[in-house]
């Protein structure tokens, strides 16, 4: 039997968690604004696809980490809203002490041969 | 956790969610679009910017709905939809897959339940592994030890005691003998059974002063008796012909104490009138059953009993009893241990299993191969659905889903067809010298256990045809008829192989079987069968001590041969081929003999067995107590043991030491004649020596045997009329030994019966393989055998080459089941009767042969179709 080939979802699957929970700590917003918010505090580097935003937005909500509803948009569209609860406030404080651990400890390791290719 | 229930929860509203996640796609999609539209570009630019944005769709709408997690549950139930129309399409291979996996089903479920119900059971009571049977020191005890012991019994929330009995039952001439038993009054308390009518016994009941006493019916009894009428509470019958009040009947389908289907028809509580003097230490007949409470292991109920036990005078005084307690389970491998069932009967019944087996074997290897075959009819469809990107997982699950269809329809129709059986089983009442009954329950087990079988069937039938099916190399051509030629051994021709193979080893064994009871049947028992009819007196132990009972037997003797047609009587401790058997060691001339049968018998005994009497005497009346011991002996004892010179040897009999640890004392008996062989405990024995003492010098209760001239049935009233006005107290039980020995005969009876049945089964699921892909192969070779036709071959050039084909596989399929059967019939040596031996040339030979045969027949139809095949159309065609 051949195996499906892995979703791109699983891919960045725990870091792309993260940035929406942190995206959403500034109050609800739909997927599309929160796509384009990620884009555009990451200065352009980091593009979210469409196939791992809402697949991922769905399994948060599946996990209770965040909650949907459905409003009307600033342009009086109806749309999709989604927002944290507290279980997902939780979630986002232990996530992201978890990566910038994370990141000190790579910047630990990375850092002193920075300074050697000085 | 919490997803999960989420999710569950969404799956109700899946629809819905749907159609949520479109719009919010939309939604994004329109955003994206705008946002173009502002940064300048055209509307349609700006569409397209945005569709490259969000990627593909279809595949974000995939990959939520994965992530939701019931796609799985959506495509198995299109999956089942697919195989239903599938198989609706085609009614002939659906029926007969359907009918092959039933058989086989309902023929595993059907035996497995005979053996549960046999040996697995469990006694009908509640809470039934609280209740043990209690045994103290591997002795039964009396009744004034019983109420000594329930009196003190810290342990045990009750005691009950209970023994088999056999009463007369009825008036005048009517009197008919009942098996039954004498309970305690809280028998039934402790077991927990509630009666289907009435109530169950007292404690008020079992003061022997009371008049008159009562009895509980079985259902079964209830039924046969009283044609089920309920106002048969509180209305009298009569046992030993005493009055007996019924005050209750039993449920239908209650299954007794002693398992293995023993059903007593009737209950009644222990009483003097049955059951001698009641404070007689002597009287040790009863059994014990007690219930353990709450929260008391074995161990402690064991200790405890013990215990008490020991403070008892009676138990202390008791030599025999040897300081042993021991509680056992009312059902299970213990029990049968203790009861010492017979390794043989065990044996059998699992070979029975393994035949079931390997008859469902055969159907899932029939199903397979009608699987393959269909798979290579929808090769074209396969063909264009992988082209068009399906996955192969996915098809060999869609395949695997129609087996599974099919295999559920099977096992519904093979569960139907246990019912079936096992309401025709429950409607058996075999009348054996106790009556038994099998009441098969569809418990849990049996459910779990047929799911399975089903589950396996599945997987044996589907897997290889579904991984066979979806392999690539089928391309768009191979759906068109005659697309082959032969490509020598494939899947298919495997499978018929292997159904051919089990076959041959089920019939085989069947053979074997059957011959080796033929041969029972046919064995000379060495005396007269048709013109003997036996007597059984159950004498009160109590009213007659021996010289009592040497009386009323010389009178009854004396009685009965001058009854009109009677030709001579005579009297046997033990019957030839019943159930009891007298075996003792002895010596002859200093050699040990490990293993004689013997008899104590009045004289005139061989003339009335019609047994010839070889050389010397029969015994005499002078041959008394006081006289020389004497002793007949047969002719397979006298050759091996006193080298043909037998009258006047002596012999030596072992008599038990009179305190326990002492040597055995031997006394010596004279030999005085000599007797022709016969059979003595099965008709399949060997030759086995045998000796008869005089009854006069070795009492035993004696069973009367009567010879007669003419009139065999008509014997019976006399017979038992003037028994009855020697004793009416005194239960009878008559019974012509033809009607004896065909008992004996009933289990290897039902033995063949079932062998015969199942190997049957296995031989039409063989033919129907073989003719299915025989059907199959010619349709598949039309242009090939049209070819051969337009060349120049004969029709029956055609029908021989497809005839051979068939024998061919037969044949390979029959050299390897030789091969299985040589191997795995050896444990079967142990059941045969002697001269039968497990590699019997004439029933593997017959089983070829009849194998063959039915490989040609079933093949015929399709051999005849392949010849009828027009050439110009078969060629045309291609």
């Amino acid at each position: 039997m051949i195996r499906k080939p892995p979703s791109r979802v699983e891919i960045l699957q725990g870091t792309l968690d993260l940035l929406i929970l942190r995206t959403l700590l500034s109050g609800p917003s739909h997927g599309h604004s929160i796509a384009k918010h990620i884009q555009r505090t990451s200065e352009d580097l980091l593009q979210v696809e469409t196939g791992s935003l809402y697949p991922a937005l769905h399994r948060l909500e599946a996990k209770g980490l965040i909650a949907a509803s459905w409003e009307l948009s600033d342009k009086s569209k109806r749309a999709k809203y989604y927002r944290l609860t507290p279980a997902g406030r939780k979630q986002l404080t232990a996530e992201q002490s978890k990566w910038q651990a994370f990141s000190r400890a790579m910047g630990l390791i990375l850092s002193p041969v920075d300074l050697e290719v000085q | 956790m919490i997803t999960f229930f989420r999710k569950l929860f969404w799956f109700k509203q899946r629809r819905r969610k749907e159609d949520e996640l479109r719009e919010e796609l939309q939604f994004h999609l329109n955003e994206e679009t705008e946002q173009f539209q502002i940064d300048g570009l055209s509307s349609e630019q700006a569409r397209w910017a945005a569709h490259r944005n969000l990627g593909n769709i279809t595949f974000v709408n995939e990959e939520v709905r994965e992530m939701w997690g019931w796609m799985w549950l959506e495509r198995f139930w299109q999956d089942l939809r697919y195989a239903a129309r599938g198989l609706f399409k085609s009614p002939v291979f659906t029926v007969i897959s359907i009918f092959s996996l039933a058989l086989g089903i309902g023929a595993t479920a059907t035996i497995f339940s005979v053996f549960e119900a046999v040996f697995f059971n469990g006694v009908t009571a509640r809470d039934a592994e609280r209740v043990r049977h209690v045994e103290m020191g591997e002795q039964r005890i009396s009744y004034r030890q019983y109420r000594e012991l329930s009196t003190d019994m810290p342990m045990l929330s009750g005691l009950a005691a209970y023994d088999q009995t056999s009463l007369s039952f009825g008036s005048g001439s009517s009197l008919e003998k009942v098996s039954g038993e004498v309970v305690s009054a809280d028998f039934f308390n402790v077991l927990g059974v509630v009666p289907a009518l009435g109530r169950t016994f007292t404690w008020s009941d079992n003061r022997p002063e009371r008049q008159p006493q009562v009895v509980v019916l079985s259902h079964t009894f209830w039924e046969r008796q009283f044609n089920a009428d309920k106002s048969v509470l509180g209305s009298a019958i009569e046992l030993n012909r005493e009055p007996f009040t019924v005050i209750g009947v039993l449920s239908r389908g209650y299954r007794s104490i002693h398992g293995y289907g023993i059903a007593p028809e009737i209950y009644v509580p222990i009483s003097p009138h049955l059951f001698g003097d009641l404070d007689n230490p002597d009287e040790a007949r009863l059994e014990l059953i007690g219930r353990l409470k709450d929260g008391v292991s074995v161990s402690q109920a064991q200790a405890s009993v013990h215990a008490t036990a020991h403070q008892l005078p009676r138990f202390q005084s008791d030599k025999l009893y040897n300081d042993k307690v021991q509680m056992y389970p009312l059902t299970g491998i213990e029990k049968m241990r203790r009861d010492g069932v017979p390794v043989e009967l065990a044996v059998f019944f699992a070979f029975l299993l393994l035949a079931a087996v390997l008859v469902l074997l055969i159907a899932c290897a029939n199903v397979a191969g009608l699987l393959v075959a269909r798979g290579v009819n929808r090769s074209r469809e396969i063909a264009v659905r992988l082209a068009l990107g399906a996955a192969r997982y996915r098809l060999v699950q869609q395949l695997l889903t129609e087996s599974l269809a099919l295999a559920l329809l099977g096992s519904g129709a093979g569960i139907a067809i246990y019912f079936w059986a096992s309401k025709l089983i429950d409607r058996i009442q075999i009348r054996a010298s106790v009556p038994l009954e099998l009441h098969m329950v569809l418990d849990a087990q049996l459910l779990a256990f047929t799911v399975a079988l089903a589950l396996v069937a599945t997987l044996l039938s589907g897997l290889a045809p579904a991984l066979q099916t979806s392999k690539s190399r089928w391309h768009l051509g191979s759906n068109q008829i005659g697309a082959e030629t032969r490509r020598g051994f494939s899947i298919r021709r495997w499978l018929v192989v292997g159904q051919f193979a089990l076959a041959f080893v089920l019939l085989v064994s069947a053979a074997l079987f059957l011959r080796s009871l033929a041969r029972i049947s046919h064995v000379d028992p060495g005396f007269d069968v048709n013109h003997l009819l036996t007597a059984e007196v159950n004498l009160n132990a109590n009213s007659y001590p021996q010289a009592r009972a040497e009386h009323y037997f010389e009178t009854a003797i004396s009685e009965i041969s001058r009854l009109p047609g009677v030709r001579s009587v005579s009297g046997a401790a033990v019957v030839p081929l019943g159930i009891e058997h007298w075996v003792i060691s002895m010596k002859a001339a200093d050699h040990l003999i490990q293993r004689v049968h013997v008899n104590s018998v009045t004289p005139g005994y061989f003339q009335t067995m019609r047994i010839p009497l070889l050389r010397g005497r029969d015994f005499q009346a002078s041959d008394r107590g006081t006289a020389p011991p004497v002793a007949i002996v047969n002719e397979t004892f006298a050759r091996k043991y006193l080298n043909d010179n037998p009258i006047d040897a002596q012999v030596s009999i072992p008599h038990p030491p009179s305190s326990p640890g002492a040597p055995p004392t031997w006394s010596r008996v004279q030999v005085i004649g000599v007797a022709a062989d016969s059979k003595y405990g099965s008709l399949g024995e060997d030759p086995t020596p045998a000796l008869y003492w005089p009854y006069s010098q070795e009492y035993r209760p004696l069973v009367l045997e009567v010879s007669l001239d003419t009139g065999l049935a008509s014997a019976l009233t006399p017979v038992r009329e003037t028994l009855g006005r020697l004793d009416p107290h005194t239960p009878v039980k008559l019974q012509l030994v033809q009607e004896r020995l065909a008992g004996a005969l009933l289990p290897s009876r039902i033995a063949s019966a079932l062998l015969t049945t199942i190997g049957s089964l296995g031989l039409s699921l063989a033919a129907i393989g073989i003719y299915g892909i025989m059907a199959f192969s010619v349709s598949r070779r039309t242009a090939e055998i049209g070819m051969r036709l337009a060349l120049g071959a004969t029709q029956r050039q055609v029908l021989q080459m497809i005839l051979r084909d068939a024998l061919g596989l037969a044949s390979v399929g029959m050299a390897t089941g030789l091969v299985m059967a040589l191997l795995f019939t050896r444990p079967l040596a142990g059941l045969l009767s002697a001269g039968m031996i497990v590699t019997d040339a004439f029933s593997f030979l017959a089983v070829g042969v009849v194998l063959s045969i039915v490989a040609l027949i079933a093949a015929a139809i399709p051999a005849w179709r392949a010849s009828q095949v027009d050439p110009i159309l078969a060629l045309r065609y291609q």
